[in-house]
């Protein structure tokens, strides 16, 4: 009886070994509260006009044993675009650039993750104004935290530089007025979820 | 920003513009007089296919003077105007052009005192064929220009569509019923004496709508308006050389269908407001007013000067809306009297 009970019990312990790695996953998402999409863009070479996006959303799943595993989505509403200037977002928001009423989301969805010192390395598929490419970039952090009581949250970061004209994103009229270089910094936390 | 800044930036704008235009107008007249050759007795079919191609091409090189390049496949609005539905249009009034042709062909081949009822009925349905035609491009224009937009399509996610499949259909048959209205309207007013005047009323509403555009955040899609104001009005002066008023008769799809669809793309997809692309859109539909029956006395280049007198009004009352807006919205300088730059600035900076 002893024998079989020792057996049964194994052969569990086995079953839930192989089962772990899909268990130690956690899948977290994004808590806007708590996070923010910000760029900066060079104008005419003088100054950075800085601004945000107000509105985002995305997941993504941390695996601290094989950072194979790991993946990261997010999705950025265009329309909420916020330079504190409404003009300007008014025009940002046309054609002329990010054509929002046609290109209504920003969107990341990560191919690839490679575990490096503080973080991960990140690669993926950005698309953005209709045109879809590959990024990589280092995401820092992974610090966990309980906030508040029986939340379990994680955080990241990253910086990453984007050439407009990769996504066609502004028309060839104003090249010269505006820099080609987007620079934008990304940080979010992630609410585990249950 | 004053008044006077604002006059300022629209003539430096219009200075910008001018000069797309004037090459689009010169190409458009030029080809125009080599389709009418010879002038003083043009073949109907050549001249009436010259009304088309030279104000499509005029165009097209005007768009290339203003360096738009439209991409490939087309994703957004300005690429689905310029690869499909204005190529769409110029097929049909090419078509139109065509049948027009035929039904002159048959009226002459049919001795009118035999069977004018017989002469008429053909008559009627061959041009029903064409207006059959206009008509789907009428009803195609505003679905070709939204098409994959947050308006129609939930791609992006739940709930990210605007419209329901229902107010979607009643917005769309909205639309294609305005611009078929004045499109009607418009072509029988082309057929009066000194019709043709309806061409220039488009050309001056296409010319604020450029303008307008550019005001309301729309700096690349504007321009795109001048082009076609010059290739119209290229056609209608290479038109007074030819001794055939029909010869642009089929110029008019062209014209009111690039106005309508360029005022359905600043409502849509920047901040045109509704009341300003209205008063464009129905300006040169007054140029017909004189036409009615109580003003047929009056001395037809009057009625055509006046016709393009009151078009000219609701294009400036736009304008001045349009500014009034501007002015409203442009944050104020934080340096006194220092103006802020204007789109103009811009796209103009560096070089």
């Amino acid at each position: 009886m002893n024998r079989r009970l020792f057996s049964l019990a194994g052969a569990f312990l086995l079953w839930a070994g192989n089962a772990m790695p899909a268990w130690a996953a956690e899948t977290y998402g994004i808590d806007p509260a708590h996070s923010g999409v910000h760029f900066k863009i060079s104008h005419i070479g003088l100054s950075w006009i800085h601004g945000r996006f107000n509105n985002y959303a995305g997941t993504f799943s941390i695996d601290p044993d094989d950072a194979g595993k790991c993946s990261f989505e997010m999705k950025i509403n265009t329309e909420s675009i916020d330079t504190n200037n409404n003009m300007r977002d008014n025009h940002l928001r046309s054609p002329d650039f990010f054509n929002v009423k046609q290109f209504p989301a920003i969107s990341f969805e990560s191919t690839g993750v490679k575990a490096v010192k503080d973080g991960y390395e990140v690669t993926g598929n950005l698309t953005m104004h209709g045109v879809t490419k590959p990024v990589t970039f280092a995401l820092a952090g992974g610090k966990k935290a309980e906030f508040p009581k029986g939340v379990q949250r994680t955080g990241y970061s990253t910086e990453l530089i984007l050439k407009r004209s990769d996504f066609g994103v502004g028309k060839a009229q104003f090249a010269s007025a505006l820099g080609e270089d987007v620079h934008i910094e990304i940080s979010f936390e992630g609410v585990q979820k249950k | 920003m004053s008044f006077d800044e604002l006059i300022k930036q629209g003539l430096e704008v219009g200075s910008q513009l001018g000069p797309a235009a004037g090459v689009a107008a010169l190409v458009s007249a030029l080809l125009m007089l080599a389709f009418g050759w010879p002038w003083r007795a043009p073949r109907p079919i050549r001249a009436r296919l010259g009304g088309v191609v030279s104000v499509g091409l005029g165009f097209a090189v005007g768009c290339w003077w203003l360096d738009i390049r439209p991409s490939w496949p087309p994703q957004e609005d300005q690429d689905r105007l310029l690869f499909i539905l204005l190529p769409a249009v110029i097929a049909v009034e090419i078509l139109a052009a065509l049948i027009g042709a035929r039904l002159a062909h048959l009226q002459r081949q049919i001795p009118s005192s035999k069977s004018e009822d017989r002469a008429s009925n053909m008559g009627f349905r061959v041009s029903g064929l064409a207006w059959l035609l206009r008509f789907l491009v009428a009803a195609a224009a505003t679905p070709i220009l939204l098409y994959g937009t947050t308006y129609v399509s939930g791609d992006a996610g739940p709930g990210t569509r605007q419209w329901t499949p229902q107010q979607t259909w009643m917005i769309f048959a909205g639309l294609a019923a305005s611009l078929l209205a004045v499109w009607l309207l418009l072509a029988w007013l082309i057929q009066q004496p000194l019709g043709r005047a309806a061409l220039l009323a488009v050309a001056i509403a296409c010319g604020g709508t450029a303008v307008i555009m550019m005001m309301s955040g729309y700096a690349s899609g504007g321009p795109l308006a001048m082009p076609l104001a010059g290739g119209v009005v290229g056609a209608l002066a290479a038109s007074l050389a030819l001794r055939n008023a029909s010869c642009v008769a089929n110029t008019l799809g062209l014209a009111v269908v690039g106005l309508f669809a360029l005022l359905i793309m600043g409502h849509f997809f920047s901040e045109l407001t509704w009341t300003n692309a209205a008063l464009l859109f129905f300006a040169p539909v007054l140029a017909a007013f004189p036409e009615l029956p109580p003003f047929r006395r009056i001395n037809p280049k009057l009625r055509a000067g006046v016709g393009i007198v009151l078009t000219t009004v609701p294009v400036l009352i736009a304008m001045a809306l349009a500014m009034q807006k501007m002015a409203e919205q442009s944050p104020r300088p934080s340096s006194g009297d220092t103006p802020e730059p204007t789109l103009d600035d811009y796209m103009n900076f560096g070089k």
